[in-house]
């Protein structure tokens, strides 16, 4: 709560900056915010080594800090701080913006500790509103101006869907929070009493999720808004909206509608898994645009985090999302700083940009090549122990999901061997001269390589975390 | 467990020292770890017990950093140390691009190859079979010889795919074994029992694997052209060491895991094995490119190994294991000559060669002797081998044996024909100024035309070696059959 209120009064100040004219602060205040957010969090987390009966604090009773919410918003909030460090400071946003983004990043929040479906709606508004401002950024630019439209159209498509679905809930079980629902549905669940109200609801809060996360086959406009979008705004979506979209879907699926699970939601998510994961590969595996090609891998990988919510024990579901989600955001994080140093010397984000980057760049090169590995889930890099979390615990429901994840990692070797080719590969004559990169982007590309890495190679440092609290 | 640690060491300094000291580094990492390895094969007895054992819990209790060397690990791991020096002393004689990538790529192949040779947890089994993937990829690709990274992609994905299904199937394995605790030990993983389908749909995910890694007949389209651009040092790798992974989890990790219906799988594999044979045998024939006529020699090799080892009798997996090691050394050597006359003439095309003997005749007769070896004429080290596996395919089913054993003919003719085309008859315009050996290639080839004849006139050193080993692998295929039936 604390840490919500501080992110809260530092993007009010940077509003105020950028009243006064005084952008250049503007960072600095975002980031001090941030720090001393996550500062509080980790304080939280650590002094209360018995979880849930300490740490419920409520706020009105449609809020619940605890040990999963705080780790979600930690690592939205880390998120954040790397893409802001990662800024060039001649495209530094007018603060105006950068307050968006950290008004979006509030709603992240709600949206990983509610326990009200109120809250869960003004969570994601919160998360999107802004985004379909950042989304029109560059005014000058059409295709810009077509993302911000068609996100905002999207957006505002599949929130009236969830809310309807939300409405179907409240007229089958009688209850909007999540511990009614928690009751409603074990009596439904137990009793094979579901009605058709109730059933209906589910499903539409699951296709407006869905829309969020950008799974097939709710994922059309995840491409093309995150082409024409400005990168700051693409990276912020590819992250801390998938993320915190996560976060919030799993609160309600695992506690609220939990008992449902067998009868209603779970064919429904596993199917959209297997599509997200192997059409979300092919259709990456064609594209020549690099952020184009990101949307499309992002949407295979938000297959992946869905076999999460099938596993048969909750806690450890939420736990092996979230891994999966730091190894995804690292990744991600790596790549879109790339692109965007790439950008700033006057590229297009096409992946023939990234022709002979090896030659001059071997810090840059090597993180690539690191985060890439990982997203295809190469041993001893993060991403392959979160799918092994992942399938692990999916085997034990439905082994045949499993293999269709693998067919889907087989064919996304061809996706991500795409910048190797280009970067590391290619023979050109013109290879690229040195970029220039600023400390924040060396710290950003370090620190996520770092985090790949080490928990890659050693799963046992977080695996003793974990045993702290859950 | 220190040998991994050496190596990996070895391989991190490598990419940092200074550029002309990078191979002198390489050289000294891989001779360490030979001499730690040779200093472990002194105090180990084997009687078939995993000795040296360090075990750790690693991602979760499930999946533990479990390694232990019994006796088919020891050989493979002396296998591979030997033949990493050999493999140094060749590329030390040219100038990489590199230098420093180069060699520490090379180094950290290693310790990923004595990962898969020790470990003894499936999913870390599963971790270093893909390390394994990675520095060969690049050593193919960014040092390839015809500046063509399509070949060597088309090979990370056959062989990625084949890795992936292995995973499911161990995943499996483990979903259906002990829920608490080292859920993916070896031992648990064996100890699993399965139905008929299961072990069918099990076996044909590791079977995949390994089938491609080996390569089995329809599962080599990668195999010669990969070997022909790749630099010489990843072609030895790769037909040295790397096929021997395969090989390696035929014996240890594929008959343990499916003793249910191991006769469809011997039948599978004796008949692939057998077909390789002759199709490679009748390929190599009419192979001009020395590199490829060595590919397909080596496909009709390891395919006859396939097949002892599907026999699942002790004849036919002490026969395997000498064959591997024997068939490790011959193929480095020959790929290390090839190298040599390609350097030289700037050529391997054998219609372009001859007459090379007379030019350098201490070259000349070392080749010869790596020739004769993979010829398996008698005391060299292809012969017992060969002669146990083909013993073993006989007692299997006789048709079957007859035909594998034309592959005595055969190879005889392929072999020969090279030897003959490239170094006899008159020296030509390419030929005519052949120097003899230099340098380092002294020390590397008589090493391996000394392990030539050492291990054909006494093989027996490695029978005894591995021979606790093997009965008790077949102890346990055999327990489970009964256990069913």
């Amino acid at each position: 709560m604390i840490a919500l209120i501080t992110i809260f009064v530092g993007a009010l100040l940077c509003l105020y900056l950028g009243i006064k004219k005084q952008e250049s602060f503007s960072i600095p205040i975002a980031l001090i915010s941030l720090a001393a957010a996550m500062t509080v969090t980790v304080i939280q987390l650590l002094s209360k080594d018995v979880w849930p009966i300490e740490m419920k604090m409520r706020a009105g009773g449609m809020m619940l800090f605890d040990f999963s919410s705080q780790l979600f918003s930690l690592l939205l909030m880390l998120s954040l701080f790397l893409i802001l460090l990662s800024l060039k400071p001649v495209k530094m946003m007018g603060a105006d913006l950068l307050g968006l983004l950290m008004f979006s990043l509030c709603g992240g929040i709600l949206l990983s500790g509610f326990t009200h479906l109120v809250m869960m709606f003004l969570g994601i508004e919160i998360l999107s509103i802004p985004l379909y401002v950042l989304a029109g950024a560059n005014k000058k630019d059409s295709s810009s101006n077509e993302a911000a439209i068609k996100y905002f159209l999207m957006g505002a498509f599949s929130t009236a869907i969830l809310l309807m679905g939300c409405a179907f809930i409240y007229g089958g079980t009688g209850s909007l929070d999540l511990e009614g629902l928690n009751k409603a549905s074990y009596m439904m669940g137990h009793m094979n009493l579901a009605t058709p109200l109730v059933f209906s609801g589910v499903l539409l809060i699951l296709v407006g999720l869905l829309f969020k996360v950008a799974a097939i086959p709710f994922h059309f406009w995840s491409p093309d808004v995150y082409e024409g979008s400005p990168n700051r705004a693409t990276v912020f979506m590819a992250t801390i909206v998938k993320a915190a979209a996560f976060a919030g879907f799993i609160r309600l699926f695992a506690v609220g509608f939990g008992e449902l699970k067998e009868p209603v939601w779970m064919n429904a998510v596993i199917v959209a898994s297997a599509i997200s994961i192997i059409l979300g590969n092919a259709a990456a595996s064609m594209q020549t645009n690099a952020k184009r090609l990101l949307a499309y891998s992002g949407i295979a990988q938000t297959g992946y985090m869905l076999i999460a919510f099938i596993g048969l024990d909750f806690s450890a579901n939420v736990w092996n999302l979230l891994i999966y989600l730091t190894g995804y955001i690292s990744a991600t994080l790596v790549v879109f700083t790339i692109i965007d140093i790439l950008d700033s010397e006057g590229k297009a984000s096409d992946l023939k940009a990234f022709e002979g980057l090896g030659v001059n760049n071997k810090g840059l090169t090597f993180a690539l090549i690191v985060a890439m590995f990982s997203m295809i889930g190469i041993p001893l890099t993060i991403g392959f122990v979160g799918k092994y979390a992942i399938l692990t615990a999916a085997f034990y429901v439905k082994p045949w999901l499993v293999v269709a994840a693998l067919v889907g990692s087989a064919i996304g070797i061809g996706v991500y061997f795409n910048f190797f080719k280009y970067a590391v590969m290619s023979r050109t004559d013109k290879p690229l001269p040195k970029l220039n990169t600023t400390a924040g982007q060396k710290i950003t590309v370090a620190f996520c390589t770092l985090v790949i890495l080490l928990i890659g190679a050693m799963p046992m440092i977080i695996a003793n975390f974990k045993e702290l609290f859950f | 467990m220190e040998l991994i640690l050496i190596s990996i060491i070895a391989s991190i300094i490598t990419y940092f020292v200074p550029k002309g000291m990078a191979k002198m580094v390489a050289l000294l990492g891989a001779i360490l770890t030979l001499a730690y390895n040779s200093f472990m094969l002194q105090s180990f007895v084997a009687d078939g017990t995993k000795k040296f054992v360090f075990d750790t819990p690693w991602f979760s209790d499930a999946v533990h950093f479990s390694v232990g060397i019994d006796g088919i690990s020891m050989l493979m791991l002396l296998l591979t140390n030997i033949l990493m020096v050999v493999i140094l002393l060749g590329a030390m004689r040219k100038e990489w691009k590199r230098e420093s990538l180069f060699y520490s790529l090379i180094l950290f192949m290693q310790a990923a190859l004595i990962g898969v040779f020790v470990s003894n947890d499936g999913i870390m089994f599963y971790v270093f079979w893909e390390l394994a993937l990675i520095p060969i990829y690049f050593l193919c690709a960014l040092w390839s010889e015809t500046g063509d990274y399509k070949t060597t992609t088309r090979f990370f994905i056959y062989t990625f795919m084949g890795s992936l299904a292995m995973l499911g199937s161990f995943i499996y394995l483990g979903s259906k074994g002990i829920v608490d605790g080292h859920t993916f030990a070896y031992d648990n993983l064996v100890a699993v029992k399965l139905s008929t389908t299961e072990s069918m749909w099990v076996g044909l995910g590791i079977f995949i694997a390994f089938a491609v890694k080996i390569p089995l007949l329809p599962f080599n389209a990668w195999q010669p052209s990969t070997y022909a651009e790749s630099p010489t040092p990843a072609s030895q790798l790769l037909s040295g060491i790397m096929l021997k992974m395969g090989l390696y989890g035929l014996i240890r990790w594929f008959f343990p895991m499916v003793p249910e219906t191991h006769e469809f799988w011997s039948n599978l594999i004796i008949i692939l094995g057998v077909i390789a044979v002759i199709h490679g045998a009748l390929i190599a024939i009419r192979q001009n490119g020395m590199k490829r006529l060595t590919a397909f020699a080596s496909l009709s090799h390891v395919g006859l190994i396939a097949a002892g080892i599907a026999t699942i009798t002790i004849v036919g997996l002490q026969g395997a294991l000498v064959q591997m090691f024997a068939h490790g050394i011959n193929v480095v050597g020959i790929f290390l000559c090839i190298d040599i006359i390609q350097r030289r003439t700037q050529t391997r095309d054998l219609t372009q060669l001859g007459g090379i003997a007379k030019q350098a005749p201490y070259f000349a007769a070392l080749f010869l002797i790596l020739v004769l070896g993979t010829m398996a004429v008698p005391f060299t080290n292809g012969f017992p081998g060969e002669i146990l596996l083909l013993k073993s395919i006989f007692g299997y089913h006789t048709i079957l044996g007859v035909i594998a054993g034309l592959t005595v003919i055969l190879c005889a003719v392929y072999m020969l024909r090279m030897y003959q085309k490239g170094m006899l008859g008159k020296p030509n315009g390419e030929t005519f100024h052949f120097p003899d050996l230099q340098k380092s290639e002294w020390p590397a080839l008589i090493l391996l035309s000394a392990m030539v004849i050492g291990m054909g006139v006494y093989p027996q050193w490695i029978v005894e070696l591995t021979e606790a080993s093997s009965e008790n692998i077949l102890k346990i295929i055999k327990e489970t059959v009964e256990g069913v039936s």
